[in-house]
């Protein structure tokens, strides 16, 4: 079956909850096409305002997307989700399964509350990213995330499980209270990074970070692994087998048992 | 039947359901990993009293393991799914756990899932720590040399234990040799192993006894001392018989074991030594597979 391919017939003004395409429970094409959406004051029929090709509901494919586009992937289950152009917030909120490919940048909240599958950001995340969702106790439940660029200010909030990848820098306040689950930065952190953190696991190649923590040499069979897991298993190079990995565990002033690789 | 200059008996091997998994243990070098895996499978050979079948199934390089480090593939098997569970968890616990950088994981994946570290993380008391990576949770237990890492939970699949052939031979010596040959072979197929030590059992057993106790004695049909004294298999020729136990994880992957394992026989110059290939049954009433020699080796 081809992919349905969704196509912004003409520039919008008015923001567009699209959640409706991942938690529609739609049976046909025609019932999709019929589908009623909020467009400012006024109720608009999906096929009015996109062009819809393909057949195949588990596999979506969003071109020319917009920033005006709120919860794309919103509780996707099962399904593959490719978006090419920006989105706006809460991409892929409480995502449960299935695979999100972004090719450009997204809003505030992306990942909030994410409890399973895989999303590709290849661009910028916003602020609030992999958040905890009004309501909710713990941001991040379980998944993976890659962020080819940079995250915002307070990312990763209450941080539960799963695996965070982030090419560039992160903001500040990110990791805040972190419970469990791997962070990986190959960019700068910033201020406030991992406060009131309980454990975790953290790769940085930033410094700033070692004067925390406790400086602990024991063997890295771990991190080793960890590295060949997600290079075998979402095609993503952590780092190199060149690199020196140091290892850092429990903060120097708190009961914080974080652990941190820092990378050379 | 006569097979490239060996004779084949009219006889089949009598196997039976079991319960597999696979695990597979690295260390930090292949000389820690062997020590491991020796450890595991000893005292494994035999269901009769040893709980489980185990043995190696193959030597793992870097690129096939999961941790990117020298390893080995193990093959168990139990009767009982419980005994499966419960010889693995005592075995990884006192063997792998035990050996220096050892690292463990499944082999096999099925919806039959058995602990692996799952109870395991307990010697950790408290300090362990978990991570799930792509919905496979691990365990990293602190120990004295850094950390053991094992994945929560191996797979069960069925599989079919007992597989076997006899080589009967006029002298000890090319019994022997044909054995190894036929042991040598069989590393090389997949999804086999023979549990006796170096692979050859001796000791080839019937069920029941004189002896209202034992449930297995000594198959005497095909010991050579008693020839003249008891109903037997043997013609006057035969000196010794070594027998070559298979388990393995479907009927093709036996039947590939013991093609392979008589033709390495087939091509060895001492085959003249080889009186004939037999194998041992019940009568065909015990076990759910039947391999039949002839139809293999056709």
């Amino acid at each position: 079956m081809t992919p349905l391919t969704i196509t912004l017939k003409k520039k919008i003004k008015h923001r567009l909850d699209l959640r409706f395409l991942t938690c529609g429970n739609f049976k046909t094409i025609t019932s999709l096409k019929s589908f009623y959406l909020q467009y400012g004051n006024s109720r608009m029929k999906l096929s009015e305002l996109f062009s819809i090709r393909g057949k195949d509901l588990k596999n979506i494919i969003i071109k020319s997307s917009s920033n005006m586009f709120d919860n794309v992937g919103y509780q996707m289950n099962n399904m593959d989700l490719t978006i090419y152009g920006n989105t706006g917030y809460s991409l892929g909120k409480e995502m449960i399964s299935g695979t999100l490919k972004l090719y450009g940048n997204t809003s505030d909240n992306a990942c909030s509350g994410i409890n399973g599958g895989q999303v590709y950001i290849m661009g910028n995340a916003g602020n609030y990213f992999c958040s905890k969702p009004v309501g909710l106790n713990e941001g991040m439940r379980d998944g993976f995330v890659f962020v080819k660029g940079s995250i915002g200010d307070n990312s990763i909030e209450r941080m539960r499980r799963g695996t965070i990848v982030i090419n560039g820098n992160v903001g500040s306040k990110c990791g805040y209270q972190m419970i469990s689950g791997t962070i990986v930065i190959k960019g700068k952190i910033n201020k406030d990074f991992c406060k009131e953190g309980k454990r975790g696991t953290i790769v940085t190649r930033d410094r700033k970070i070692k004067s925390l923590y406790n400086e602990v040499s024991a063997n890295q069979d771990f991190i080793w692994f960890f590295i060949k897991k997600i290079r075998d298993i979402y095609n993503i190079n952590v780092i190199s087998q060149n690199n020196t990995i140091k290892r850092f565990f429990g903060d120097k002033s708190s009961s914080n048992m974080i652990e941190v690789f820092l990378v050379r | 039947m006569i097979y490239k200059g060996l004779k084949i008996e009219n006889t089949f091997a009598e196997a039976f359901n079991m319960k597999a998994s696979r695990i597979i243990v690295t260390a930090e070098n292949d000389k820690w990993a062997r020590h491991a895996s020796n450890s595991f499978t000893g005292f494994a050979t035999s269901v009769i009293a040893c709980g489980i079948e185990a043995g190696v199934e193959k030597k793992l390089n870097k690129s096939e393991t999961p941790d990117g480090r020298p390893g080995y593939s193990i093959l168990l098997f139990s009767m009982s799914r419980s005994e499966l569970e419960k010889q693995l968890e005592v075995r990884v616990g006192q063997c792998i756990l035990t050996c220096p950088t050892t690292a463990v994981f499944s082999g096999i994946n099925s919806d039959d899932k058995i602990p692996l570290g799952k109870n395991l993380r307990y010697f950790g008391d408290g300090n362990q720590i978990a991570k799930k990576i792509n919905g496979e949770r691990y365990w990293r237990i602190p120990v004295m040399d850094g950390e053991f890492l094992c994945q929560e939970t191996a797979s069960r699949i069925p599989a079919i234990g007992g597989g076997n052939f006899l080589v009967l031979s006029t002298d000890k010596k090319s019994c022997l040799l044909a054995c190894e040959v036929a042991v040598n072979a069989i590393k090389n197929c997949k999804n086999v192993i023979t549990p006796f030590p170096g692979g050859v059992v001796r000791s080839g057993s019937k069920v029941g006894s004189k002896y209202k106790s034992l449930i297995a004695s000594t198959n005497d049909a095909f010991c050579p001392t008693l020839r003249n004294i008891t109903k037997s298999n043997l013609t006057s020729k035969v000196n010794c018989v070594l027998e070559i136990v298979v388990n393995g994880l479907t009927e093709t992957d036996i039947s590939n074991a013991i093609k392979t394992s008589i033709d390495a026989i087939a091509k060895l110059k001492i085959k003249k030594n080889i009186v004939s290939i037999s194998a041992g049954n019940y009568g065909g009433k015990l076990g759910q597979y039947h391999f039949h020699l002839r139809k293999i080796m056709k």
